[in-house]
């Protein structure tokens, strides 16, 4: 579809240089210091890095897109002419019709305001010069080619109504109207859920091949990096350090080590039966969960977007009514208590937040935030500081002089300092990258032990549940539908618990063919149906029975519960050891 | 959309209402005869019955407040005190002068309001932006009277290019109906001019916050990496989404700029609502003052309901519902 041919070079740069002037403090701070990269035509690149190390900067620099107050020098050519001129217009020609760019976060990548088929026209009247209708039609064909299930609708659609693989999808679409000869993936899944991750991969894969496309992806996630990629590009510091061909780069070895086996204490906080809906509509958000929550150990909620998780949570802790079902903690009912009972049994059951920023008071020192929510009128800062591991210094800080990892562990602190029995982390790492994601981890896990706090930890990522939970709960369509320990390795018999774990970068890494052969199509989500296995219309394994019958949770093993009377014969699915 | 705008109205009407029975009570509770205003004091008892039933003030408070809602419902708003005629009359006269010169305020600020705030956030730090903002936080800051009084020495007395007051010239009843409209456009330039640059400034700071806000967003990043040009991509992406809350925000501004009319219209003589009220209030002619300070009311109903409306119909989040699914981005709420 291009008009390049493999091996003709797209992409140059020589010793690329970006500052950033920060006018506030009136000095300069180097971003990048002499980045170089070649790309030709039809080859895929991964740049991976952790946050900050210029890897964002870089895309934006070779799209000329640099936000104000950011300087750059260097040489930058594409296709052999050097874009340099000062208004602008070769940066511009070279977007429209060579370079593309997706993004991170497809909702706010999107303009909320024009629909979906609107913002894909919009390019192909400019760049192709059709007129209103051909627009429309040849805007159909590219959402087609995205594997849009219904393009029609999705083209009259606002971002709004679509989910977040769509706009993503319906993101490329309009990055294709331009016809790109090299496209550059910025974080391209990082927000979506791990299937939808892999679908999109996938198809990022494929348009790359049929359009003989470049590709420039880049993401910090090292065993995402080689699936696209013909070659990986490290960074660190403004500096690209080395590259290695994909198939050499190494498999990223888990962080995690196998979980305490569970011990036999008494819970503290116990739900039966929980069900939760919204608005009087029948589909529950979350139906008939039981839990048992023991101090000292954690529990794994996994699941990806929509599956209840999040709604479970809320309602152990007391924020949102129960439909049905009891919440008991220590003994005394939730659902019955009142007044000063009730607060001080909300003060025993705490929630960390995935966005740890949204939840501090901006305008609020740290050790005024921390001394609040003690309640004890001491001087309780300090301590609670000390205890997630940060300098009690930082307690004269404001929430907005920290780093994310710090703010998350200030977040942290708050919810230690009235000193809780229960502590419920709804995706407290997903906001945060490697480092400190692990740091907060095993943080969580240190203090767990350390006062005998009973976890609930929430997540769509395995990874994060792995080695902390005694017990992970699988959660679909509002209900448990297997629970097993959270060992390395990770063997689930569930279809829907497998094919999370297929989704997983580090699977898809161990087993190239796994994704190749699969096929693009969004999956559907749970059937509006109560009745009957919510993974029915989806699942490999459904019989007719399945729609009707919802299967009990029955145990299989030993701390093995599965709700899948075909999966209970299956074997295991190969997984990595780590 | 049915369903929420028949309950937006229904609470409309509803704000209307209890506007309505405020201002009664308001001014009939307020100490004192209000006969004693109108009457002289050596009428004799018999006389004062009179002119109290001939006023609607006999009865109880109830009884009066009764008679109050049903003539208004047939649109009788009472008599003036002083001109001897219905007070509909006198509002109907003075409401075409009125709506035209804060009409066009409004439409001049709005243009104003716009123009700065795109100068102001794409000129950022530059000369341009410091002069907009000079300028126009300085008329910001200066009161309506004093900047009216300035324009009519400057622009009328010293360079003598606008007529000083009223909305037409003496001898405008022998003009034909187009010169007589151009006669009422020259008058109109000084007032209409001074409340637009009065009160410009306000919604234009807000409005370049929100386009630097919107400036920075993620998709008109992607719509530049796709090569639009940076004019489209600021009007029909940047600006289309900054004006939204805007929309609220003028809709809050327009009772302000009838505010604004109120003095403007004393000082330039302008023959609209402002000047009656004033004149009204001097005199103690309470049926005109009640209906003014109602329909004000009602103004600041309408106005923050048709900017309901607008922004509804411009925001197609809040017109069409979320599609419901499973498979999302991870920071939608499960
Ligand atoms: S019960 Fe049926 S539909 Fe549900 S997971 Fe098992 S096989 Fe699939």
């Amino acid at each position: 579809m291009t008009d390049t041919k493999p091996g003709d070079r797209l992409l140059q740069v020589r010793d690329l240089h970006v500052d950033h002037f920060d006018s506030q403090q009136g000095r300069r701070r180097p971003l990048l210091n002499g980045v170089n990269l070649d790309l030709e035509a039809g080859q895929a690149m991964a740049l991976v890095g952790p946050s900050g190390c210029g890897k964002s900067i870089t895309a934006r620099a070779l799209l000329g897109l640099l936000p104000t107050g950011f300087d750059w020098r260097g040489q930058i050519a594409w296709k052999g002419q050097t874009l340099n001129d000062p208004d602008g217009a070769l940066w511009r020609q070279a977007r429209g019709k060579g370079l593309g760019l997706i993004l991170q976060e497809p909702q706010a990548s999107l303009n909320p305001v024009m629909r979906a088929g609107d913002q894909v026209a919009e390019a192909l009247r400019l760049h192709r010069g059709l007129n209103r209708e051909e627009a429309w039609s040849a805007a159909l064909s590219l959402l087609a080619e995205t594997q849009l299930p219904d393009p029609h609708r999705a083209a009259r659609s606002f971002p709004h109504q679509l989910s977040g693989g769509m706009r993503q999808r319906v993101l490329l679409a309009a990055t294709l109207a331009c016809d790109p000869d090299l496209l550059i993936a910025d974080e391209p899944t990082t927000a979506l859920d791990v299937s939808v991750q892999k679908e999109i991969l996938a198809l990022i894969r494929r348009l790359c091949r049929d359009r003989n496309m470049a590709l420039l992806f880049i993401t910090h996630d090292l065993n995402l990096a080689p699936l696209l990629t013909d070659q990986v590009a490290f960074m660190s510091e403004g500096r690209i350090k080395k590259v290695l061909p994909s198939a050499q780069v190494p498999l990223l070895p888990s962080a995690r080590k196998p979980a305490a086996p569970p011990a036999g204490k008494s819970p503290i906080l116990r739900a039966a039966d929980v069900s939760v809906s919204y608005g009087g509509s029948e589909n529950s958000a979350v139906s008939s969960v039981e839990l048992e929550l023991r101090p000292g150990q954690a529990v794994g909620l996994l699941g990806e977007s929509g599956c209840g998780k999040t709604s479970l949570g809320r309602a152990l802790s007391g924020q949102i009514a129960l439909t049905s079902g009891t919440v008991t903690l220590a003994g005394n009912d939730l659902g019955k208590a009142r007044g000063a009972q009730l607060r001080t049994m909300r003060r025993q059951v705490q929630m960390l937040f995935q966005d740890p920023g949204g939840s501090l008071d901006p305008r609020q020192r740290v050790q005024s935030a921390l001394n609040e929510a003690s309640g004890t009128g001491e001087d309780a800062a300090a301590r609670l500081l000390v205890e997630v591991g940060l300098d009690p210094d930082l307690g004269r800080r404001y929430p907005h002089q920290l780093s994310g990892g710090q703010r998350q562990r200030v977040a942290l602190a708050r919810c230690l300092a009235p000193s809780p029995s229960v502590l419920i982390a709804d995706e407290p790492t997903s906001a945060l990258d490697g480092e400190a994601q692990n740091l907060v981890l095993s943080l969580l896990e240190r203090i767990m032990g350390q006062r005998g706090l009973a976890l609930l930890l929430i997540s769509h990522d395995l990874e994060v549940l792995q080695g902390i939970c005694a017990e992970v709960k699988v959660m679909f369509g509002g209900r448990v539908v297997e629970s097993l320990p959270g060992d390395v390795p990770f063997l689930p018999l569930h279809p829907y618990s497998r094919k999370l774990v297929q989704a997983l970068p580090r699977t898809l890494r161990e087993d190239m063919n796994l994704w190749v052969q699969q096929d693009f199509l969004p999956s559907a989500g749970p059937p509006v149906t109560s009745s009957g296995c919510p993974h029915f219309g989806n699942c490999p394994l459904q019989k007719p029975i399945c729609g009707k019958e919802l299967p009990p949770l029955k145990m299989v093993s030993k701390n093995h519960w599965l709700r899948c009377p075909e999966a209970e014969a299956e074997e295991p699915p190969h997984f990595i050891d780590t | 959309m049915l369903p929420w705008l028949t309950s937006r109205l229904a609470q409309s009407l509803l704000l209307i209402f209890i506007l309505v029975s405020a201002v009664f009570f308001v001014v009939r509770l307020a100490p004192g005869d209000p006969l004693d205003q109108v009457v002289e004091e050596e009428l004799g008892p018999a006389d004062r019955e009179l002119m109290r039933q001939r006023l609607g003030l006999d009865g109880g408070l109830w009884q009066q407040y009764g008679r109050w809602l049903e003539a208004l419902a047939h649109g009788d708003m009472g008599h003036s005190l002083r001109q001897q005629r219905p007070v509909t009359e006198i509002l109907a006269e003075a409401l075409g002068p009125t709506l035209l010169l804060t009409l066009t305020a409004y439409s001049l600020q709005l243009i104003l309001v716009i123009a700065s705030a795109l100068v102001m956030s794409t000129r950022r730090g530059q000369p341009l932006d410091h002069a907009v903002q000079g300028i126009g936080l300085t008329f910001y800051s200066l009161p309506f009277f004093w900047l009216s009084l300035m324009f009519v020495l400057l622009f009328s007395r010293q360079l003598g290019w606008f007529p000083a007051g009223g909305w037409e010239s003496p001898d405008a009843a022998f003009y034909s109906l187009g010169e007589r409209w151009l006669d009422r456009l020259h008058h109109l330039v000084l007032p209409a001019t001074t409340l637009a640059l009065g009160a410009f400034m306000g919604p234009a700071r807000y409005l370049r916050a929100g386009l630097d806000d919107v400036l920075a967003q993620d998709y008109i990043l992607a719509a530049r990496a796709r090569g639009l040009s940076n004019r489209r991509v600021l009007w029909r992406h940047g600006l289309r989404n900054a004006l939204l809350p805007l929309i609220t925000l003028m809709g809050m501004w327009l009772p302000n700029l009838l505010g604004g009319a109120l003095v403007v219209e004393v000082v330039f003589g302008w023959p609209g609502m402002g000047r009656v009220t004033i004149e009204a209030i001097w005199a103690r002619d309470y049926p005109v003052v009640m209906a003014t300070t109602l329909l004000t009311g009602v103004a600041v109903v309408v106005g923050s309901t048709l900017a309901d409306l607008l922004y509804r119909w411009a925001d197609p989040r809040l017109r069409l519902p979320d599609m419901a699914d499973s498979e999302g981005s991870r920071r939608d709420a499960s």
